[in-house]
């Protein structure tokens, strides 16, 4: 059966639906019950998240777990309001993680700047910058929120809809676009993104 | 009066030292004597703690009200020294005021910091600073972001975009009230259908 297999080009073995459709399923099943979380905190979600881990929410019985790299990371919280100078760092962060990568959105300020909709310096609408699997709404959102949240985010994981890192690859050109809009002469370093163009080439 | 008080004003006797009803020692002093009055409240009054500089624009009498606030473990005492500068820019382009207030930096480290940010976020020109740069900002080539003339709205609408709201505005409640109504309609409808199938 192996030796059958290695003969079979890539593009025509995505396509055999019975034993690929069962290898996904059980890959998404074990992804879905490790999620390890890049302890990353921005604004106030910084303060929301240790009780979740803690003793009395408990996110590990669900296989949610800090990890110290971006790395060794599965999920990127954006806790909160996020400044244009700590968004320069965020994009830096995402791209180090290794794909499969999930991004919450954790509060209000994420979605559309929330109560500080008139700062000079928090970034308005972050799924310009970044692409986001989940949202959970709130001001501050609970840590009961905060699992919930997790909660819909395996299902998407299970239910194999949790694009995000597909999302960046293929539209990258936009990203990069509008980061550059805000940045300006300032951008992120090309290296930091390169591999994402299939040449190889420089932004 | 307390002996702090009958101190400070033994020391200083053309200053007027008042005591408010929280228990702070307030003075006001001009820019050119600041230094002078610091330092002598730091090394004989024994006043060894800085504890932070602020700052308030008051655009209305055009003027930034600084006040340095000093605290003495010795006394348990904090005396606020204050000090009013104009708050006219300079004209060479650089945002910064008219007048400059001495930096403290020699007398307590910790100086150098608030300074900086007095500089970045005030526009306010300090002289003797070791490290003047920018502090929290990035790249900022508007006004100080704190003043009170520098209108964020403005900028906000200048500079960044908004997430498109819903364009009806309706009230979401109601709206809401309708959409149950719908499925409840259809679900007995369903119902309905259901049970000619079965009769």
């Amino acid at each position: 059966m192996d030796e059958i297999k290695k003969d079979i080009p890539l593009e025509e073995l995505k396509n055999i639906k019975g034993e690929q459709q069962i290898v996904d399923w059980v890959v998404n099943w074990f992804r879905k019950q490790s999620l390890w979380v890049l302890a990353y905190g921005t604004g106030c979600g910084a303060i929301e998240v240790p009780p979740t881990m803690t003793a009395r929410y408990d996110a590990e019985r669900l296989g949610i777990r800090g990890a110290a790299t971006p790395r060794q990371a599965d999920v990127l919280i954006i806790s909160g309001y996020l400044s244009y100078k700590t968004l320069k760092r965020v994009i830096r962060t995402y791209e180090q993680m290794q794909s499969p990568k999930y991004v919450i959105g954790l509060g209000s300020c994420v979605m559309n700047g929330g109560m500080y909709w008139d700062s000079y310096n928090t970034a308005k609408q972050l799924d310009k910058y970044l692409p986001f699997d989940i949202y959970v709404a709130g001001c501050m959102p609970r840590p009961e929120a905060l699992i919930d949240g997790f909660v819909a985010l395996q299902k998407q994981i299970s239910q194999g809809k949790s694009d995000g890192a597909d999302r960046y690859k293929q539209n990258i050109d936009w990203y990069k676009a509008n980061q550059r809009e805000i940045f300006g002469d300032k951008m992120l370093p090309s290296y930091t993104c390169d591999w994402y163009y299939s040449d190889g080439g420089l932004v | 009066m307390s002996l702090i008080i009958d101190n400070l004003r033994s020391f200083f006797p053309n200053m007027d030292f008042t005591r408010d009803s929280t228990g702070l020692i307030k003075c006001e002093v001009t820019v050119n004597e600041l230094m002078t009055i610091v330092l002598r409240l730091h090394n004989e009054l024994s006043f060894e703690s800085l504890q932070t500089i602020s700052c308030t624009d008051w655009i209305e009498e055009n003027t930034l009200h600084l006040n340095y606030i000093l605290y003495s473990y010795t006394h348990n005492e904090t005396v606020f020294v204050a000090v009013k500068i104009p708050r006219e820019l300079a004209d060479d382009g650089s945002k910064r005021t008219v007048v400059f207030i001495p930096s403290l930096e020699k007398i307590w480290p910790q100086a150098n910091h608030f300074e900086r940010e007095l500089w970045e976020m005030f526009g306010i020109s300090v002289t003797g600073h070791s490290n003047l740069k920018e502090f929290f900002l990035e790249d900022w080539q508007n006004l100080p972001p704190m003043r009170r003339d520098f209108d964020t709205l403005d900028f906000v609408n200048q500079k960044f975009d908004f997430r498109p709201g819903r364009e009806d505005n309706k009230d979401v409640t109601a709206e809401r009230k309708r959409v149950r109504g719908v499925k409840a309609a259809l679900k007995a409808k369903e119902e309905s259908n259901g049970e000619r199938e079965n009769g």
